[in-house]
């Protein structure tokens, strides 16, 4: 494996997975230690689901930096009993306020494989292996995912609403 | 009223991505990355017996170890401790902001690991995909095969089906039941958290060595960020003899929300393989519950 080929191809989508999930310091620490991992471990990196593979590490130490967070939180009893964590919440980055609402209605995986496919524009394939759940698994949940958020989203236009006139 | 076709959702979502400005590969980190040894490499090519392979690996380890570090070698020595050979487990005990905490991870794969955690005389462990709930001499383990509870737990019904026990029972919806069943259950750790920070931290170069101190009575180097570094100034001791990390101050950074603490490790170090026991083998004789809805209510009723 060209390891250098694959951190130049693969380093723009991975860091700017990490620092739409994260503060800059966080997200930039998880992209070190992304690809230290790689390097270490290269015969693992499936070959046609590389981006995905890097995209589930870094998945998984920006969740174990959040959980670590969150226990300091719980211990310091400053804002009770926290509901679990998993993976880095994409809902919790939007700022349109609606949507935010509807994502978070969906199940967390769902929402992170609709998300994922509209930021980063993962093949099926990789962002399967992102999220550590097979392709099939990852196309009914973005197939899922979507037809909720289009029963949530209904907009409104002036030849939706006929008004009727009587005389 | 009109639904949302899917380019429309798409384009709505995609618009909502937070602003990341592009930039080119980070050359340096490149750098950095690539001068690491590569032991699991080597490791996979050679046909030698494994326990061999682990045998020679921690040799080597403990003959670097031993020979002490020279000012200049202390962060990489210290680096060694955060990132172990291959074929081993790193085992380390921990006290401080997070309590007590006691972590075993494969260095192989951070997602093997097992956690124990001592929360007012009660322990709880954490393992790939189960917990143990000392209080209850209970293993919840996840199935992963969309089995959903046999109805809803009810408060003060155990959602096994075994005898009532006493004690508040979280109340697990028939949807959590559902969601539980499609299997979208919590990632494993990815190692302990602390040990991960530091070895990016210092694999990044951003560290230097403040210099020799006396820290908690033992004859140490003290390592911080370089001046510069766009983060608060944390700080790592470690032996002086071998390099063995002994504690770390983050003061964290209120400005971004990011909460500070103190770690002292009362034990660090690298074992076999053998060393890392899944959490039913560290409670043979504990209760087992099979069960994703009580996983999950496991670990929010444990604050995991």
């Amino acid at each position: 494996m060209d390891f250098e080929l694959l951190y130049r191809t693969t380093y723009p989508k991975v860091r700017a997975y990490a620092r739409s999930m994260a503060a800059e310091a966080d997200a930039d620490d998880a992209v070190a230690e992304t690809y230290m991992t790689a390097w270490r471990r290269q015969a693992d990196i499936p070959r046609g689901a590389e981006l995905g593979w890097l995209i589930g590490v870094t998945r998984r130490v920006l969740a174990n930096e959040r959980r670590s967070r969150r226990r300091v939180g719980a211990l310091r009893a400053l804002l009770g009993r926290q509901p679990p964590l998993a993976a880095p919440d994409p809902a919790s980055r939007i700022e349109d306020g609606e949507l935010r609402a509807a994502l978070l209605r969906l199940a967390p995986l769902d929402r992170e494989a609709v998300v994922l496919t509209a930021w980063l524009d993962l093949s099926s394939a990789d962002a399967a292996r992102a999220l550590g759940i097979t392709p099939a698994a990852y196309r009914m949940r973005v197939a899922r995912a979507r037809r909720r958020l289009r029963a949530d989203l209904r907009t409104e236009t002036p030849l939706e609403s006929p008004q009727w006139h009587t005389s | 009223m009109a639904y949302l076709m899917n380019d429309e959702l798409d384009r709505r979502i995609r618009a909502a991505l937070p602003p990341v400005e592009a930039a080119e590969p980070d050359v340096a980190l490149l750098a950095r990355v690539t001068a690491r040894p590569r032991e699991a490499v080597r490791r996979r090519r050679r046909a030698a017996p494994a326990a061999a392979l682990v045998a020679a690996a921690l040799a080597a380890f403990l003959f670097l170890a031993v020979r002490g570090p020279e000012q200049a070698t202390a962060i990489e020595q210290a680096l060694r401790w955060f990132d172990p050979p291959a074929g081993t487990v790193l085992h380390t005990r921990a006290v401080g902001t997070l309590g007590e905490r006691e972590v075993w991870v494969s260095a192989d794969d951070p997602s093997r690991m097992r956690v124990v955690e001592r929360r007012d005389g009660v322990t709880v462990a954490f393992g790939v995909r189960e917990v143990y709930d000392g209080a209850r001499d209970t293993i919840y383990m996840a199935t992963g095969e969309g089995k959903a509870v046999a109805g809803v737990a009810k408060p003060g019904q155990h959602d096994s089906g075994a005898a009532k026990r006493p004690g508040d029972e979280p109340r697990v919806t028939k949807r959590d039941a559902t969601a539980a069943g499609k299997a979208s259950l919590p990632l494993a750790a990815g190692g302990d958290p602390v040990v991960s920070k530091v070895r990016a931290l210092l694999a990044e170069g951003d560290a230097v060595v403040r210099g020799r101190e006396r820290h908690d009575g033992a004859d140490a180097w003290a390592i911080t960020l370089r001046p510069g570094a766009d983060r608060p100034a944390w700080t790592l001791w470690v032996s002086a003899e071998d390099g063995r990390p002994l504690a770390m101050h983050d003061p964290g950074d209120p400005a971004r929300g990011k909460p500070g603490g103190d770690t002292r490790w009362t034990a660090y170090e690298v074992l076999g393989p053998e060393a890392l026991q899944s959490v039913r083998e560290a409670h043979p004789g504990a209760r087992v519950v099979r069960d994703d809805a009580a996983y999950l209510a496991a670990l929010e009723r444990l604050g995991h």
